[in-house]
């Protein structure tokens, strides 16, 4: 479904992502690992298409995604509507003046009847547990509730293509464990991103991982990566310390 | 040379941050405003930008206070300094690299720090929000659906301008810092 071949991105002269290179398929869960700054925000913008790569290709159900690809119409409607990201700050996506309205944005852009559109976010406010809130403005919410709305907003859409960039950062275990089962019922691609080793393996079934030199470092089964305590180190995953364990070393993951 | 250009950047920094005459802090504006424009013609987009965000960020500090108090000439007065201490700076680090001469000063470059981090984090929030209004609208937006957006933008720059400035401000004061 996506393919990138030796994708090189600078943000004006630092280097942010070095040298990548993976395919994925339709269908397929996959988890993006890596530290604090490793380009994982950057990795998922790419693919979104906000930004370009400065070296390499991106492709697109089999079409090179460019700047330029963007000025004919039709591309850009079909890549903007079945490709969505979850940005890593939810409240950048929120500025209608009701969640009503915020999860109704893309529907009526589409030119969606009321009626349908009403349907919809009904059904996905529902689900969200969003349905009392559904007149009070976006901004009010709690920053989880923010978290919810904008996937929710994402998801009335029925995305092809899921990007989500830490999207349990602001949820308490309970939302969190209702999200990954969520995720799992959903028919489309996904690619998440987070820095915890524990969610990892609840969130997909391939593990793509940035290391702290911007490059992709492994790509494979989750499991088998987990038990790579070399691996680990070197993504900066595991940290060794000797707090409240007399002796030796003891490592940790996240 | 540095040291002695340092000097005199230092010297008119505080002259300015002190001023409180409209009429001298307009002409200097001027003198200053013709300088740079004289001196940075190649590069004067980079200048507009840093200008706009500057000014939008001090009238995003002052004007509560000048709504609170009715009265506007603080607010004048605000967006005038900083503007000429944002012209100031450009010129001066145009001529000499500031980070490598403040070293010896932790106070100096514990302030620079602040102002840059500061001015970065608000520039890249601003580019997420853009960044994400691309990416949800398959159409172009209506004029309705940008002026909702520039809405939410405007407020949640003001709420966090407010909550940041609180916050730098207690922790420049705990840091032994008092302001006027
Ligand atoms: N708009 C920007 N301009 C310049 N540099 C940027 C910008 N956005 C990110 N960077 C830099 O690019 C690097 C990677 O950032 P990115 O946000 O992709 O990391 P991340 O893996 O998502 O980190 P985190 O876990 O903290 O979200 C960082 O060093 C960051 O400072
Ligand atoms: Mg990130």
């Amino acid at each position: 479904m996506i393919e990138l071949r030796e994708v090189y991105y600078s943000y004006d002269h630092n280097i942010t992502l070095k040298n990548i290179s993976f395919k994925v398929r339709e269908g397929e869960k996959v988890v993006l690992l890596g530290i604090n700054g490793s380009g994982k925000s950057t990795l998922l913008k790419l693919l979104n298409a906000l930004i370009f790569p400065t070296e390499g290709a991106y492709y697109y159900k089999g079409e090179r995604v460019e700047e330029k690809s963007f000025k004919n119409k039709d591309f850009r409607r079909t890549f903007r509507r079945e490709v969505a990201l979850l940005f890593q700050n939810p409240e950048v996506m929120l500025f209608n003046p009701t969640v009503y309205d915020e999860m109704a944005f893309s529907l009526r852009q589409l030119g969606f009847r009321e009626e349908e559109t009403r349907e919809k976010v009904e059904y996905w406010a529902d689900k969200f547990g969003l349905s009392p809130l559904l007149k009070s403005p976006p901004f009010e919410l709690s920053l989880g509730q923010k978290q919810r709305l904008a996937l929710a907003c994402l998801l009335v859409l029925s995305p092809k293509l899921l990007l989500l960039d830490e999207p349990t950062a602001h949820l308490d275990p309970k939302s969190t464990g209702w999200l990954v089962d969520l995720l799992w019922e959903l028919p489309c691609t996904i690619i998440t991103s987070t820095h915890n080793l524990s969610l990892a393996e609840e969130l997909g079934d391939r593990l793509l991982v940035l290391g702290q030199d911007h490059t992709l470092i492994y790509d494979g089964r989750i499991e088998d990566f987990l038990r790579d305590e070399e691996k680990l180190l070197k993504a900066g995953l595991l940290h060794r310390h000797r707090y409240r364990d007399k002796g030796g070393y003891h490592t940790h993951g996240f | 040379m540095n040291k002695a250009l340092f000097g005199l950047y230092l010297f008119f920094t505080v002259y300015v941050s002190s001023l409180r005459e409209l009429n001298l802090l307009l002409l200097l504006f001027f003198v200053l405003f013709s300088v740079l424009f004289a001196l940075k013609r190649r590069r004067l987009k980079g200048f507009f930008k840093g200008f706009l965000y500057t000014a939008l960020f001090s009238l995003m500090l002052s004007l509560p206070y000048s709504l609170w108090s009715s009265s506007f000439d603080y607010s004048i007065m605000m967006l005038l300094r900083v503007l000429n201490l944002y012209m100031l700076t450009l010129m001066f680090i145009s001529t000499v690299n500031l980070y490598s001469l403040l070293s010896f000063s932790k106070t100096l470059s514990f302030l620079l720090v602040i102002s840059v981090s500061f001015t970065l984090a608000y520039r890249r929030v601003f580019e997420n929000f853009q960044q994400a209004l691309r990416s949800r609208s398959i159409e172009k937006p209506k004029r309705q659906e940008l002026l909702n957006f520039l809405r939410r933008i405007m407020g949640y720059f003001f709420e966090r301008a407010l909550r940041d400035g609180q916050e730098v401000t207690m922790a420049m004061k705990s840091r032994g810092f008092d302001h006027d």
